[in-house]
């Protein structure tokens, strides 16, 4: 029996060993997994940084001799219109669809083209900037951030018939800038995507985490079908009906700010019942825990 | 008594159709003052200071620069700290006139003194064509007394 017992002890012992150095092993590869992860985000940042910085000036290019092409086409019209009498009728209709029509279209369809590039590139840009620009963390009394966006709302609110309530909301270590940007999009999204003629009440709360802050902003606007809700947070898409101005950008934003407070935004959310927005902020942050997104 | 001088227009910029529309629209306004393009931050030191192959060079002393920020061989900030640490280009004009309207860029050009900071929009080009005009207008009227 002794001799036994010795024996799985040894084995356990064995056994053990092996584990650690599994563990070990495991932990190492960890320690790879998340340099290489943390390398691949800031070359994506750089490289959304370069991209949308340096295609600016081809598109200022094209842009300004577009214009300037407009402002030439003014020279030769001026000239033209005295011509005009002296061309057969045949001439006259091709140079005037030519000069008045065909020419102002295709230079009317650059510009259009041009800006819509500079807005997507615009965007891109302040994607990677939020995620680049260095966070300024102090005590931020989160109560005040959502009153005040709430006051920037006010017309919007009077507007759509919404009332806001909000519970208590702890304090958070973060970038009040940040929070505050934050908020504005979430609760513009709850106080504008409402059902036209209902009113809504949009409500939120927050809980103090062990290891991180809760707040929730609930509202019984129209809601996102099921389908859509992964559309949300990815730049540039918009789910529902596109009856409200928007680029698609806000949550986008609203998520990279708030991965830089080591936290996350989650949306739940039934179609004609209403969405609550889960955003959580770390309370590591001022022990040095900044969060690239 | 001081001598009047026209002022030498120096275009720092490495994308020749930036160059060319910064050009075209001063010379709408009908200015007959000399303008210089310049593709690199080495070159525009080497013309600002008759080095290279401007070695030799009598240029105007009367010189307003229109700078780029991204060049190449030496960047824009390069050549502003080059001509602010040397006497012969300390108290020349410089109008930083650049894509980027990064706040960082903006406040390390004012801290290298530059004089004014342009950004070049992509859409609103007829804005900034307005602008270069303008100062296409100014620099046709005023003559620049030669210091000392």
């Amino acid at each position: 029996m002794a001799k036994e017992a010795d024996m799985t002890k040894t084995e356990l012992v064995r056994e053990l060993a092996k584990t650690r150095q599994k563990v070990g092993e495991l932990e190492e590869a960890l320690r790879i997994s998340i340099a290489k992860l943390k390398q691949s985000r800031e070359e994506y940042k750089t490289f959304a940084y370069i991209v949308s910085h340096d295609l600016r000036n081809p598109l200022i290019n094209l842009k300004g001799f577009a214009a300037e092409l407009g402002y030439a086409l003014e020279t030769v019209q001026a000239v033209v219109d005295g011509l005009l009498p002296q061309l057969e009728e045949k001439q006259r209709q091709a140079v005037t669809v030519a000069l008045q029509e065909d020419i102002p279209e295709s230079l009317g369809f650059i510009e259009s083209s041009v800006k819509r590039i500079d807005e997507f590139m615009n965007a891109v840009l302040k994607l990677s900037r939020l995620g680049r620009r260095p966070l300024k963390l102090e005590p931020v009394d989160m109560d005040a951030v959502v009153r005040e966006v709430l006051a920037l709302l006010a017309d919007q609110m009077e507007e759509n018939q919404v009332v806001a309530t909000v519970a208590a909301l702890p304090e958070v270590v973060g970038d009040r800038a940040s929070l505050m940007e934050v908020m504005e999009i979430v609760l513009k999204n709850a106080v504008v995507y409402t059902e036209p003629g209902k009113p809504g009440h949009v409500e939120v709360v927050g809980k103090q985490g062990s290891d991180e802050t809760i707040i929730y902003v609930r509202d019984d606007g129209r809601g996102i079908e099921e389908a859509d809700l992964h559309k949300v947070f990815e730049p540039f898409r918009r789910a529902g009906r596109q009856d409200v101005p928007g680029d698609g950008m806000g949550l986008a934003y609203a998520q990279a700010l708030i991965r830089r407070h080591g936290g996350r935004v989650l949306c739940e959310s039934e179609l004609g019942v209403g969405t609550t927005f889960t955003l959580t902020i770390s309370r590591n942050l001022d022990r040095g825990d900044d969060h690239g997104y | 008594m001081a001598t009047e001088r026209m002022v030498t227009i120096l275009v720092v910029e490495d994308d020749p159709g930036h160059a060319r529309l910064i050009e075209r629209n001063l010379r709408y306004s009908n200015i007959a003052n000399e303008i210089v393009k310049l593709g690199d931050g080495q070159e525009a030191l080497d013309y600002l200071f008759g080095e290279g192959k401007y070695e030799g060079l009598e240029r105007s002393s009367s010189l307003l620069v229109l700078l780029d920020l991204n060049l190449p061989v030496l960047d824009g900030f390069q050549v502003l700290e080059r001509m602010r640490a040397d006497d012969r280009t300390k108290y020349v004009p410089v109008i930083i006139v650049t894509s980027s309207d990064d706040t960082r860029d903006v406040e390390r050009c004012y801290d290298l003194g530059c004089n004014v900071f342009l950004t070049k929009p992509v859409v609103d080009y007829e804005q900034f064509s307005e602008a270069i005009r303008k100062l296409g207008l100014f620099l046709s009227v005023v003559t620049v007394p030669e210091r000392g």
